[in-house]
């Protein structure tokens, strides 16, 4: 059974995309100097915090990977 | 089947070889979630070939309350059928109750006829909702040995009206044989192998014993098949007669590394040599008829059965102490014969799973 080659093309896609994805480089950039300036605007007003997910009964919550028989 | 790029990355090879025979796909792990084309262009070409076999999580057969939940999911099923064909569907041996059903763990229950009623029941409206057949498969968690040895027998009776099957899942029964110090022939013999359609290979890890004794077996998907397995490989199925595929199970995540990507392969292509070495595919697939069964327009429920199973997931997950649950008094529940290191495992699981 011979996979059709325009869904092993989107297959191979998905993998690269697997490959590719590394962490983030940690090496660190030159940090250039910047001069400090005088801040002389109104600051600005605090931003509300994330509000607290509320789990609901027989709701569906992402759980991340795998599955609970496991 | 896993929806994680790692693990398309990781089997690309064997698809572009056209290796996999077929695919099993947990059809209610993304019911509330988008499936991307990929998947949902892999499953449907699997499905168009009559390559695709389903496997619920979800519906908790031996849960004692019938709810709306349920008959969401049977919803679902009779959608997801409707849109592939799927050449049988299975669900797992257990309960799942919790307030939030979703991040439930599947526990077990020992047999009684109360229990085994209200799985028949659970089943019998499983099976009313597709025309393709439906198996159970085992459950690698136990509470005691006596659950162990008991659980081919009550999963035989389960199926016997509804002319099912069963998954012979071996990683299961290998953590058993590990955690109870059974050999693993000697628990595999006392499943129907007669009635097993379906066998599932993975591999697991070890978790530290709280008691001091030898470490626990864990199904977690998450390693290669132990040389255990395949040393009983072979003979199992030439037992399992009415046998017709075998799945190998691994968690996407887990499949990141090169070596973990080569160990998957290498146990793929080892399990695929013991199959080829086999007399299993020369043999007559055996037909089955969807039998009519009556049974009452209303759920059967035990209001007992389901206090005790609440009881029982509350006191685990509150991370009572296991001498404490030993003590208590169920009815449904031999406690006193539990194993205190597996109460402990369950406490874990919850723990994993529950985030409330």
């Amino acid at each position: 059974m011979k996979i059709p080659l325009v869904l092993m093309a989107s297959l191979l896609a998905v993998g690269v995309s697997a490959q590719t994805t590394k962490p983030v480089d940690k090496t660190k950039k030159p940090v250039k100097k910047i001069k400090k300036v005088a801040v002389t605007e109104t600051p600005e007003k605090p931003k509300p915090g994330k509000p607290a997910v509320i789990v609901k009964k027989d709701s569906v919550v992402p759980r991340g990977h795998g599955c609970p028989v496991c | 089947m896993m929806a994680e790029a790692e693990f398309v990355s990781a089997v690309l090879p064997l698809l572009q070889d056209n290796s996999v025979d077929v695919l099993e796909w947990s059809f209610d792990t993304l019911y509330h979630a988008h499936e991307p084309d990929w998947l949902r262009d892999l499953l449907n070409f699997y499905s168009e070939n009559e390559r695709l076999i389903g496997h619920g999580v979800y519906y908790s057969l031996l849960d004692a309350r019938w709810t709306e939940r349920q008959e969401e999911w049977l919803k679902k099923l009779k959608e997801e059928v409707a849109l592939r064909k799927y050449n049988h569907i299975t669900e797992h041996f257990g309960f799942m109750n919790t307030e939030n059903f979703h991040q439930g763990v599947p526990l077990p229950v020992s047999l009684h006829h109360k229990t085994l009623e209200v799985g028949k029941d659970r089943l019998y409206r499983l099976q009313e909702a597709v025309n393709i057949p439906v198996g159970i498969e085992n459950l690698a968690f136990s509470f005691s040995i006596d659950d162990v040895k008991e659980q081919g027998v009550f999963l035989d009776k389960l199926i016997e009206d509804t002319d099912g099957f069963l998954i012979l899942d071996l990683h299961n029964i290998y953590c058993q044989s590990c955690n109870f110090n059974v050999e693993l022939r000697e628990i595999i013999d006392l499943y129907p192998l007669n009635k097993v359609k379906e066998i599932h290979l993975s591999g697991g890890s070890w978790q530290d014993s709280v008691y001091g004794k030898k470490p626990l077996r864990r199904d977690t998907h998450d390693d290669v098949i132990p040389k255990e397995i395949f040393s009983v490989l072979s003979s199992v199925l030439t037992q399992c007669q009415n046998l017709e595929y075998v799945i190998i199970e691994r968690l996407g995540h887990t499949l990141k590394t090169e070596r973990q990507k080569n160990d998957f392969l290498t146990d793929f292509n080892q399990v695929k040599i013991i199959i080829e070495a086999s007399d299993w595919k020369q043999r007559d697939e055996k037909s089955w008829n969807k039998k009519e069964i009556k049974f009452s327009e209303k759920p059967l429920e035990d209001l007992v059965l389901f206090e005790e199973q609440s009881r029982l997931t509350k006191l685990l997950f509150d991370n009572v102490e296991a001498k404490v649950i030993k003590d208590l008094d169920f009815h449904y529940f031999k406690t006193e014969n539990w194993d205190l290191e597996m109460i402990l495992t369950a406490q874990n699981i919850i723990k994993k799973w529950n985030p409330y």
